[in-house]
């Protein structure tokens, strides 16, 4: 029962775009650990145990893009220890780990952004304003599912008629193309008359009304009000240059200022804010079980 | 410095979004001039999983398709069906900060062919007539432009990787990034090739004969 997900798909866009700005923005490993840490919470609470195979193969990623850096980087002016004739220094280590750390918590982020703007609230917030761009992208993805099955009827077919062996390289890709092709050749006029149909059916008349259950409520308000309040005090926080660091020549201490803190404080706030809602949610469900 | 990838990004999301308005939003398009794009994209998406049976890295038609879609209706519907199909298909693989670059890649790859074939760089596709073997001349220029293609998009798409997250950019590094993506590079780039050589000649052929006959244009 995730009540984060019934907000009003406006929130949730402008919470995600709030967020991952901020990401970009910031250059500094604590922000990103903190920014890992909660899409990690929160994508837990979405899915369970499932979010942790997210770390299996985040974890090469950063550690390639850490490793990477200081390897072939030497500005810096504390060196670690050195290969070959090569010094690897401790700020082109800090840069590359917070690089990759920056690139992981993007990619939880979206996972995130994937998991709850599904594609009927994306197409309900941008439908209005371009409706003939949103039918396109409708149009497009409701082909890809279509196409497929059609093409799973092609192989069937193709395996009928050729058996389905083992082939050399150059085979395999004819084999490919043919699909592709016979695909093509059935789907061309299938559409046109489709989009003819619809025509004829009155489509794009008068404006189109869309089915959806989003309604805009008081906790939308508060929600907005809240968030919006947090991320404000957070891009001007980080306007004032709090939430990056400076590496070259010498790298800063992570907690430089007063306000450092401040800011990490309200962005931690604010990374966690579905997660709390969730949280929360969660709990209010189960307590309402007889036996507990 | 850091995040140049990003507002690079949103420029090329911006002149993508502004591209697909001024087309179809602005003049009200109806369903029926959707339909090549659309069913293109689609098409790059489907057949990618097609190409899953090819047993190589990098081994997907979606480069050829767009430049085919390019030189049937031309190369403003090669852009939008280029950035269209990288949107699509990030649905399904994951979007993220790259998406705003291979949309302009795919969609300029998609631009070029079409701008080029206007001008006669690869003489006429879709339209030769059978020799007395029944066989059509394949095009070689087209597929020789394909297969750069390929690579440039390999290489346009590292530059994401190198602005956003090397530094400092020097020539080392720079070299490093591209010797690591050279072989996924070259499959791409020899993918679009073959698939261009094996079947641009006739895909050209049935886009112009559907065009023709619906009326379908992309202004």
């Amino acid at each position: 029962m995730n009540s984060f997900e019934q907000l009003h798909p406006i929130c949730l866009f402008s919470y995600f775009v709030a967020v991952i700005v901020l990401i970009l923005l910031c250059h500094h490993p604590l922000a990103m650990v903190l920014a890992c840490v909660c899409a990690l919470f929160f994508l837990y609470n979405v899915e369970g145990r499932a979010a942790f195979k997210w770390c299996k193969w985040m974890l090469p990623v950063v550690l390639f893009i850490a490793i990477v850096n200081p390897l072939f980087n030497h500005r810096g002016i504390t060196p670690l220890f050195r290969i070959g004739d090569q010094w690897i220094t401790l700020e082109a280590l800090g840069y590359g780990i917070t690089s990759g750390l920056s690139m992981a918590a993007l990619i939880l982020w979206f996972a995130c952004y994937q998991k709850i703007m599904t594609n009927d609230k994306f197409l309900y917030l941008f439908g209005q304003i371009a409706p003939s761009s949103a039918l396109l992208i409708t149009m497009a993805w409701n082909y890809i599912p279509d196409l497929t099955k059609k093409m799973k009827d092609i192989q069937d077919g193709q395996k009928m008629l050729e058996g389905d062996e083992e082939k050399p390289f150059l085979k395999n890709v004819k084999k490919a193309l043919k699909t592709v092709s016979v695909l093509l050749g059935w789907s061309l006029e299938n559409v046109v008359e489709q989009a003819d149909s619809m025509k004829a059916r009155g489509y794009g008349l008068r404006r189109r009304s869309t089915f959806h259950l989003f309604r805009f409520e008081g906790k939308d308000i508060i929600f907005l009000i809240g968030m919006g309040s947090v991320s404000i005090i957070c891009f001007v926080l980080r306007f004032l240059g709090c939430g990056t660091m400076e590496f070259y020549p010498r790298m800063q201490s992570l907690t430089e200022g007063r306000e450092t803190l401040l800011f990490f404080a309200f962005f931690f706030i604010l990374l966690s804010i579905p997660g709390w809602i969730q949280w929360k949610e969660d709990r209010r469900w189960n307590s309402y079980d007889l036996k507990g | 410095m850091h995040s140049t990838d990003l507002y690079l990004a949103v420029i090329f999301l911006a002149f993508t979004v502004l591209l697909f308005y001024r087309t179809f939003d602005a003049k009200k398009a109806q369903a029926r001039d959707l339909v090549p794009i659309a069913l293109m994209a689609a098409m790059c998406v489907v057949g990618r999983m097609a190409f899953s049976i090819v047993p190589l890295p990098n081994f997907k038609p979606v480069t050829a398709i767009v430049m085919i879609t390019a030189i049937a209706f031309g190369g403003k519907a090669g852009y939008l069906t280029g950035a269209l199909a990288a949107l699509l298909s990030n649905f399904i693989f994951g979007q993220g900060p790259w998406t705003p670059w291979q949309m302009f890649a795919w969609g300029m790859i998609g631009l070029l062919t079409g701008v080029l074939y206007k001008l006669g760089a690869f003489g006429v596709v879709g339209q030769k007539t059978t020799d007395e073997n029944g066989r059509r001349k394949k095009p070689i220029r087209l597929c020789i432009f394909g297969f750069f293609c390929g690579i440039f998009y390999g290489w346009f798409m590292n530059l994401q990787y190198i602005i956003g997250y090397v530094e400092p950019i020097n020539f080392k590094t720079i070299s490093l990034a591209y010797l690591q993506s050279l072989y996924f590079d070259l499959c791409h780039g020899a993918c679009t090739a073959i698939v261009l050589y094996l079947v641009a000649e006739p895909w050209t052929r049935k886009l112009l004969r559907i065009r023709k006959k619906f009326g379908l244009e992309v202004r």
